[in-house]
């Protein structure tokens, strides 16, 4: 592989031995992940899992206190207007300021980017339903996430990141969100990295998937990698037992008599 | 982290004839019962 | 086409809508020539990753079932080939074994299944005779 600099690298996002303690707590632990370029890559993991912590380690709202973070090839804290420019992004909380109206919002938000498309975010506009005039303390959740998704959209990022798109949203909206994420992909050839716990929104949208627990990395692969690799047996042993003999890569099993279920993940390689 | 390898569900069927059990039934799982999986076994080891 | 997603169901998404097309070309539902949707549209409407669904169009080419016609589009295969047949037969012969199965089950043996298979042939046969001559 040739190295024409840092734009070249074929990694989108490349986080190697990154550790992050707040006061008491360690929220996450000498944690690597590599996001390749173009595709649906999803972070899956529960509340306080780590997923907002890494993603703000992304965007350059921390500073990685051990290891190192690249988006672009870039470390974000030392280059953020290089790095934010190519981001689109939608927080958890879709935080946007509440005074506004939305096409103050629009104008304000445009400024910032600069190969913003006015065409494109008025197609959006008019899809999700979002009247110029509204106040956005005033947008409905699903409204205000639309809001929120519109302009993470309208500059057309290389790359897209959504934290919990879908949290505490009706299905109506959710289909957008997806639908928006498939659209990045499919006429782009862009890349998104969301975070969810809706596994079955990941398992649709998904090429590779991290689950990421307790701020490390459990596991991280292509989804149909995955799915191929893991398997649930139900055996049938010839004499009754209460413990039958461990399968190799088996996870879990359960059973009883002459009856038992094994999970399975394959065999492990190392 | 686990390495995962294809073809390996011949193994798994060798290793089962191999402990003198007979596969009934064999499936692929949702991502929703991997994850379970992977994070209680997780939770289990501590 | 209408091809249903089911997300949580434990089958691989790709072979959902591969198992979908076969059905539906089996039972007559897509005809032979019938243009396939672009990955991208149906990717879209079914609100599934692109690669998803080039992953069961890849797989219902290698099984002869689809053809790529150059940058056009992807078309169900026009004439049925000997493969087609036989994929046709594969599926028949698995609905054969799990009818055999469950029939065995509900204690009733071959003969009662093959005298049931073919009163029904007979009953579907004029209820087809009707829907036409209305």
């Amino acid at each position: 592989m040739t190295e024409k600099g840092a734009n070249a690298s074929p990694a989108i996002i490349e986080v190697q031995h990154l550790s992050r303690r707040f006061d008491d707590r360690q929220a996450l632990h000498d944690l690597s992940l590599t996001v390749p370029r173009g595709g649906v890559f999803g972070l899956i993991g529960g509340n306080g899992a780590g997923k907002t912590t890494l993603i703000r380690h992304l965007l350059g709202m921390l500073k990685a206190q051990q290891g190192s973070v690249r988006v672009f090839g870039l470390d974000p804290v030392a280059a953020p207007a290089a790095v934010l420019g190519r981001i689109g992004y939608l927080s958890e909380d879709r935080d946007l300021p509440n005074w506004m109206r939305l096409q103050d919002l629009l104008r304000y938000t445009q400024a910032f980017y600069p190969a913003w498309d006015s065409v494109y975010a008025e197609e959006l506009r008019k899809n999700f339903d979002l009247n110029p005039a509204t106040r956005v303390k005033s947008l409905s959740r699903g409204q205000r996430a639309r809001a929120g998704l519109l302009i993470a959209l309208a500059h057309r990022p290389e790359l897209l990141v959504l934290d919990e798109p879908s949290s505490g949203l009706d299905p109506v909206v959710r289909r957008d969100i997806l639908g928006s994420i498939i659209r990045t992909v499919a006429d782009e050839g862009r890349t998104v990295l969301f975070s969810s716990h809706l596994l079955d929104e990941v398992e649709r949208v998904a090429d590779r998937v991290a689950i990421i627990h307790e701020g490390r990395i459990l596991l991280t692969s292509e989804m149909e990698q995955i799915r191929e690799s893991h398997r649930r047996l139900v055996l049938q042993f010839r004499k009754s037992t209460n413990d039958p003999p461990p399968l190799d890569g088996m996870l879990d099993r359960t059973g009883s008599g002459t009856e038992w279920t094994y999970w399975c993940a394959g065999i492990s390689n190392s | 982290m686990d390495l995962l390898v294809r073809g390996d569900l011949e193994q798994l069927k060798q290793a089962a004839e191999a402990m003198q059990a007979r596969i009934l039934e064999e499936s692929t799982l949702t991502l929703d019962e991997i994850f379970l999986l992977r994070v209680g076994r997780q939770a289990a080891e501590q | 086409m209408q091809i249903h997603i089911n997300a949580q169901d434990g089958v691989p998404i790709y072979l959902q809508i591969v198992n979908q097309i076969r059905y539906q070309l089996a039972s007559a539902r897509l005809k032979p020539g019938q243009e396939l949707p672009p990955i991208r549209t149906l990717a879209q409407s079914l609100l599934i990753n692109p690669n998803t669904v080039a992953r069961a169009y890849k797989e219902l080419e290698q099984a002869g079932i689809v053809e790529k016609r150059r940058t056009v589009g992807t078309y169900i295969t026009a004439r049925r080939s000997p493969l087609a047949r036989r994929e046709r037969r594969r599926i028949l012969v698995e609905r054969i074994d799990q009818l055999l199965a469950e029939a065995r089950q509900m204690d009733f043996d071959l003969r009662d299944v093959v005298r049931l298979l073919n009163v029904r042939h007979k009953v579907l046969r004029k209820s087809n005779r009707k829907e036409v001559g209305q």
